[in-house]
């Protein structure tokens, strides 16, 4: 079963949301990527990252709205 | 994986109607139950392409119809039909336990309906477990009021993925905010990890948030009163009773 | 005598929230402080206040750090 993992947060507790994201991300291999599902701009949790995981993670917008946003985010090749 | 939604959430809303809101929130799929009132029925499966039509709009639209959901009333040959018209399977729900449900879905295979049975409660992971042995696919309905769906959902996934049919999510929507603690992290995050590629449909954990549902899919009100995006933000089921004096 | 602007976005949809806090940050004048209130700690925000207006232009202070609920203080400098 090697289909793309998603991770749609919109049915999340905000509380749980971030958590939930960042233990995806801890999970990952290096070269792996999730496809995290919003249903606004993720822009905040890209800084949380960038401070967090700097350099070692990949941010790359697949859809962007109006109802959905989609970024595959990957965890970098060691 | 994607996520769905159940005309539960909107159980008087015609099939055109559904479809808008499941659009309107990026829910690229729709279940079906036998009783709301989207109209598609065993009994308008006998009027010629009533039913086939409804599936075109929904493609049409970018929508999937993932299941029909059945109560148990229905007839074999009515719900084959039906199933044919929608390309959708049929999933065996009703107030029987889930071995009379087992029999009812390897009878429709037999006959070449696509089914699978629904299966709720404490005793799913076993119920699945013979299911999956049978060959017969899984409707998990996951409810956060059972505490124990990080748990099911890694079983689920680890012994049986591939029986998984889809998940009927009874959450999600306006009740995003109520379900603290309940294991929906963990649920969506093992759902990710283990690139579960089916759908999550989402429908009301209780008839008593039908109006907050109703509201959430934009079928209050939506005209008038100047605002081309009606603001549904400030309707939230456990909001607090203080609000910011800043908008 | 500086005046506290309090915002509770816990009522606000979770797609609305950012929008609502940066408009009422954007919006504080000098002497004015914001108080959020937020079912989750939001140091994400912290983030996107480092990240967009620089190190040295606020200040961010818990009031009150969960579990159930976070409250910050929130200046310009």
């Amino acid at each position: 079963m090697s289909d793309q993992r998603t991770l749609d947060v919109r049915v999340i507790p905000p509380r749980e949301k971030h958590p939930t994201i960042f233990q995806t991300f801890a999970e990952l291999k290096p070269g792996e990527a999730f496809v995290l599902v919003n249903d606004h701009d993720p822009m905040p949790l890209r800084y949380q990252f960038e401070y967090e995981h700097k350099g070692k993670f990949g941010w790359s917008y697949l859809e962007q709205g109006p109802a959905v946003w989609r970024v595959e985010i990957s965890r970098t090749a060691a | 994986m994607r996520l769905g939604l159940s005309s539960e959430a909107a159980p008087d809303a015609g099939v055109d109607e559904l479809i808008r809101a499941a659009t309107r929130h990026g829910l690229p799929a729709l279940e079906l139950r036998a009783g709301d009132g989207h109209g598609v029925s065993c009994d308008r499966a006998a009027v010629p392409h009533a039913i086939a039509d409804v599936a075109a709009r929904a493609a049409a639209a970018g929508i999937g119809i993932v299941g029909y959901r059945c109560t148990g009333a229905e007839d074999d040959a009515a719900l084959a039909t039906l199933a044919t018209a929608l390309r959708t399977t049929v999933i065996v729900d009703g107030d029987d336990d889930a071995e009379a449900r087992a029999t009812r879905a390897a009878r429709l295979l037999a006959a070449g309906t696509d089914a699978a049975v629904l299966l709720r409660g404490g005793t799913v992971v076993d119920d699945a477990r013979r299911l999956s042995r049978e060959g017969i696919s899984v409707v998990w309905e996951a409810n956060p009021a059972d505490a124990t769906l990080g748990g099911v959902a890694r079983a689920l996934l680890e012994e049986f993925p591939a029986a998984l049919h889809h998940v009927s999510f009874l959450g999600g929507g306006p009740e995003t905010v109520m379900h603290e603690g309940r294991g929906i992290g963990e649920l969506m995050g093992r759902l990710a990890l283990a690139g579960f590629g089916g759908t999550v449909v989402l429908a009301p954990s209780s008839p008593r948030y039908r109006v907050a549902w109703s509201t959430w899919l934009g079928r209050h009100g939506g005209s008038g009163c100047g605002s081309k995006v009606s603001d549904r933000s400030l309707i939230a089921l456990s909001a607090p009773s203080a609000a910011g004096s800043a908008s | 005598m500086s005046e506290t602007i309090r915002l509770d976005v816990r009522p606000v949809e979770p797609k609305n929230r950012f929008a609502c806090i940066m408009g009422a940050y954007e919006r504080l004048a000098g002497s004015e402080s914001l108080e959020l209130t937020v079912d989750h700690d939001p140091v994400c925000m912290y983030y996107t206040l480092k990240a967009t207006r620089g190190d040295d232009a606020f200040r961010f202070d818990y009031l009150e750090e969960g579990p159930e609920t976070w409250r910050v203080l929130v200046r310009k400098v």
